[in-house]
């Protein structure tokens, strides 16, 4: 196991332990391939680092023509659940899978400690 | 209008779904052998033509390099250039193998075009018709019919 990886493994524990969290993947921003990940099964692991890199991309083009500059924080709340998606160093970007009741709020100081500790 | 141009029909609707979903802007599903069986956004027969074989030259010879070195499973190649990526595959149906090359731009992304790759091969592999059986090429009479048409044709009989 790489330095790298085991600080992957490191964030990827720390994300997927707070509450409400299912399953998280560090992926590359301009591949949308899978990088580390920690996910439960059932949920198609290359199909939400793909989709979500996409998303990112699309969101973060809209906030950049409005003036704004690239979005630090993407949510995407859907019928069962939630998606987030923040930039991360190097060009990655992790996204989080949370359940439909995951506070928002706490997901959002948690991310911030743990991105500032890593 | 798919924009896909398909000489087995079976094949047009899923390369035209693998287009649109994965954002690539050329696509051509080829024999391992390179004979092209649909494309989309190709406008030059030479180009499709230099496409395919050089398509199934890669894939073949990558799939030989993966053999010499005790590899098994089959050939996935991506190249990401600054503008353009290209994606090259080569996939397995009750028809025999298949290769799909897809070129995409920055609208998209190897992850997507991965995505949608599995996705083509399902759909491919469920819409392509049952293998021809093996064609007689030389029927065990042919020459005596072969014989009896040239005779009957210049009047011997």
């Amino acid at each position: 196991m790489t330095a790298v990886s085991i600080n992957f493994d490191r964030l990827l524990g720390r994300v997927t332990g707070i509450r409400g969290v299912v399953g998280a993947v560090v992926l590359d921003a301009e591949d949308g391939l899978v990088i580390a990940e920690s996910i439960l099964g059932g949920i198609r692991v290359n199909a939400v680092a793909a989709l979500a890199a996409s998303m990112y991309r699309r969101v973060s083009h809209t906030t950049k023509a409005a003036g704004h500059g690239p979005p630090d924080f993407v949510q995407l709340q859907a019928e069962n659940g939630v998606l987030i998606a923040l930039p991360g160093s190097c060009g990655t970007i992790l996204a989080v899978i949370g359940e439909l009741d995951l506070n928002i709020g706490l997901v959002k100081i948690e991310l911030n400690k743990i991105l500032v500790r890593q | 209008m798919t924009g896909v141009r398909a000489v087995e029909q079976w094949a047009e609707a899923p390369l035209a779904n693998f287009v649109r979903e994965s954002g690539a802007r050329l696509s051509l599903l080829t024999t391992t052998s390179g004979q092209v069986v649909a494309q989309y956004g190709f406008t030059r027969s030479i180009d499709v033509m230099a496409a395919a074989a050089l398509g199934a030259g890669v894939v073949a010879s990558t799939s030989l390099m993966t053999q010499m070195i005790g590899e098994v499973g089959y050939v996935k190649i991506n190249n990401r250039g600054p503008g353009q990526g290209i994606f090259l595959a080569e996939f397995d149906t009750p028809r025999g193998k298949y290769v799909i090359l897809a070129v995409y731009g920055s609208g998209s992304s190897a992850g997507l075009v991965q995505l949608f790759f599995e996705d083509l091969v399902e759909e491919i592999t469920s819409s392509c018709p049952a293998p021809e059986t093996r064609r007689v090429i030389l029927a065990e009479d042919f020459e005596r019919e072969l014989n009896d048409n040239l005779a009957a044709l210049f009047g011997r009989k």
